[in-house]
């Protein structure tokens, strides 16, 4: 009984529900890892039908355009660490400290893809 | 491996509630021991036919099965005892019961002397110093005057009453003017007593002193609903109606005080409901709008219970207050556009600011069945009156519906 008890409790049950057919992802965080790259992590909110993910990774781009599969100007394709979260090491296009960088995860199940919502940052303001 | 296998399986069937209704059977598990000292079996004695008294414990029953019968034990086995096997039963400071004023049944003691007064739920009866025995009832009837029907309390028992006590010069308008209940006939029987130079022991308790405590789980389903509009009457995209079907769990305690009443009671209680509020707008082929609004709250509903009619399936009526606090909350407004089979995402957290602590009267009816005196099931229906101001927006208009049935298991 304690060991269901501490069980239920400790599985933590974050994923909203959702009508439409695709499921959501999100961009949660970036973090530099040195000069020139960034590390990103995103996650899965949503996947109420339960579609397999054939593929996450993320993208970035330059300049007020929000990245996406054909414009974007660098991309990184990264396996899942537990099915919902995952996390990439994407290579900045320049180091021009003005530079305005757009970063977003997307995922690609066999129907859709699915790009997340974009993180805005300048290398001046990293540190 | 196996904790993941686990908590997917968990998350699958949504087992959230069930979580939490571990816990809390858990907590009552725990409870337990402790409350079984609150068991019905109280301090009490029983008159035998050969007039010899013996003390026991007595099963309190708050119903009106303590007319027909009570149960009795004076060491670990206990018996149901008839009227025509005893000639008397009492609960200590509660109250007697006596088998010697009508056939078959026993008739609760509410004062003796030389005129004694009983009672057995809506009538009394007086026993006179020789013996006799006069039932008081008063009935409702029917009486047309000059064409119009009139609905009248009958009089029959103030004439008895009068019969009884006219010997002490008592003012026939004094009766007159009373209206039927133990009260008023018990004061008439006190001067009556009193002016033939004896007193009159009365029997009613009208005290807390006896606290008897139930406990059970429950589990409902609650439909809610929430409808957004806006004060200024300028439709938003947000506006509608949220409706939501969840399970509710909970625990609770049920305070009786029979020496006040056995119909009426207090009930605590503590409740888990997880709301999921899901709309989906579509303005278009290519914008498609998600809102999912999620409140877990735990409420704690203070009412007040009353049987309304008993039996052996008594019907109660409940109503008080619940104090809810949503401790866990999201609100989040998806917008996806689509094209083709390219989705983009935009995510807002907080599309609607939900206040933390609410309030709200409800209500419940239902109905009990009690099985051997050892638990209790409850079915009831559940309203909880909607009430404005669960979203912290001053354009926004609220009103949280909800309703839903219960079972209860209670001992």
């Amino acid at each position: 009984m304690l060991f269901i008890a501490i069980l239920l409790v400790s599985c933590e049950d974050n994923v909203q529900p959702s009508e439409v057919d695709w499921p959501r992802v999100k961009t949660t965080s970036f973090t530099p890892v040195n000069n020139t790259s960034i590390r990103v992590e995103g996650t899965i909110t949503q996947n109420s039908k339960g579609s397999q993910i054939l593929e996450y990774g993320f993208l970035i781009g330059v300049g007020g355009l929000r990245p996406n599969l054909n414009n974007n100007q660098g991309i990184v394709i990264v396996e899942s660490q537990n099915g919902k979260d995952f996390s990439g090491q994407l290579e900045l296009p320049n180091t021009n400290p003005f530079s305005v960088f757009n970063v977003r995860a997307y995922i690609v199940t066999a129907e859709y893809t699915v790009l997340g919502n974009s993180i805005t940052f300048k290398i001046s303001n990293l540190d | 491996m196996l904790y993941d296998y686990f908590c997917k399986k968990i998350h699958f069937i949504k087992m959230q509630q069930l979580r939490i209704l571990s816990l809390l059977g858990l907590f009552i598990v725990s409870l337990s021991p402790n409350l079984k000292a609150q068991s019905d079996w109280l301090d009490g004695f029983m008159v035998k036919l050969d007039g010899d008294t013996i003390r026991g414990k007595v099963g309190y029953q708050g119903n009106a099965s303590h007319y027909s019968n009570f149960l009795f034990k004076e060491d670990k086995n206990s018996r149901l005892f008839s009227p025509n096997e005893v000639l008397g039963y009492g609960i200590d400071n509660i109250r007697s019961y006596s088998s010697q004023v009508v056939k078959d049944k026993f008739v609760e003691v509410v004062a003796t002397g030389p005129l004694s007064l009983y009672r057995e739920n809506k009538t009394l009866f007086i026993q006179t110093e020789n013996g006799e025995i006069y039932s008081l009832t008063s009935k409702q009837q029917r009486e047309i005057k000059d064409g119009v029907e009139y609905l009248n309390q009958s009089k029959k028992w103030k004439s008895i009453l009068y019969g009884i006590v006219s010997s002490c010069d008592i003012n026939p308008e004094d009766i007159k003017s009373l209206s039927f209940n133990e009260k008023n006939v018990l004061k008439q029987i006190k001067k009556y007593n009193s002016c033939k130079g004896s007193t009159t022991t009365d029997y009613r308790n009208k005290t807390f002193k006896k606290t008897l405590v139930d406990y059970g789980i429950l589990i409902g389903r609650r439909n809610s609903e929430l409808d957004i509009s806006s004060v200024d009457g300028i439709t938003k995209f947000v506006d509608g109606s949220y409706k939501t079907s969840d399970y509710v769990f909970g625990i609770l305690f049920d305070f009786r005080f029979p020496n006040l009443s056995d119909r009426i009671s207090l009930e605590l209680g503590l409740n888990h409901q997880s709301s999921l509020l899901l709309s989906k707008i579509t303005r278009s082929a290519n914008l498609i709008r998600e809102i999912v609004n999620r409140f877990d709250a735990i409420s704690v509903p203070i009412s007040l219970k009353i049987i309304i009619k008993e039996g052996s399936v008594p019907l109660f009526l409940q109503t008080g207050i619940t104090l809810q606090n949503y401790y866990n909350t999201s609100s989040v407004l998806y917008t996806d556009w689509r094209i083709g089979n390219v989705i983009e995402i935009s995510e807002r957290d907080r599309a609607f600011d939900i206040e933390r602590s609410r309030s709200y009267f409800w209500s419940r009816v239902g109905l009990s069945k009690s099985f051997k005196g050892l638990f209790k099931i409850t079915l009831a229906a559940d309203i909880v009156f909607p009430g404005s101001g669960l979203l912290n927006s001053i354009e926004k208009f609220s009103p949280f519906k909800q309703s839903g049935i219960s079972l209860i298991l209670a001992r």
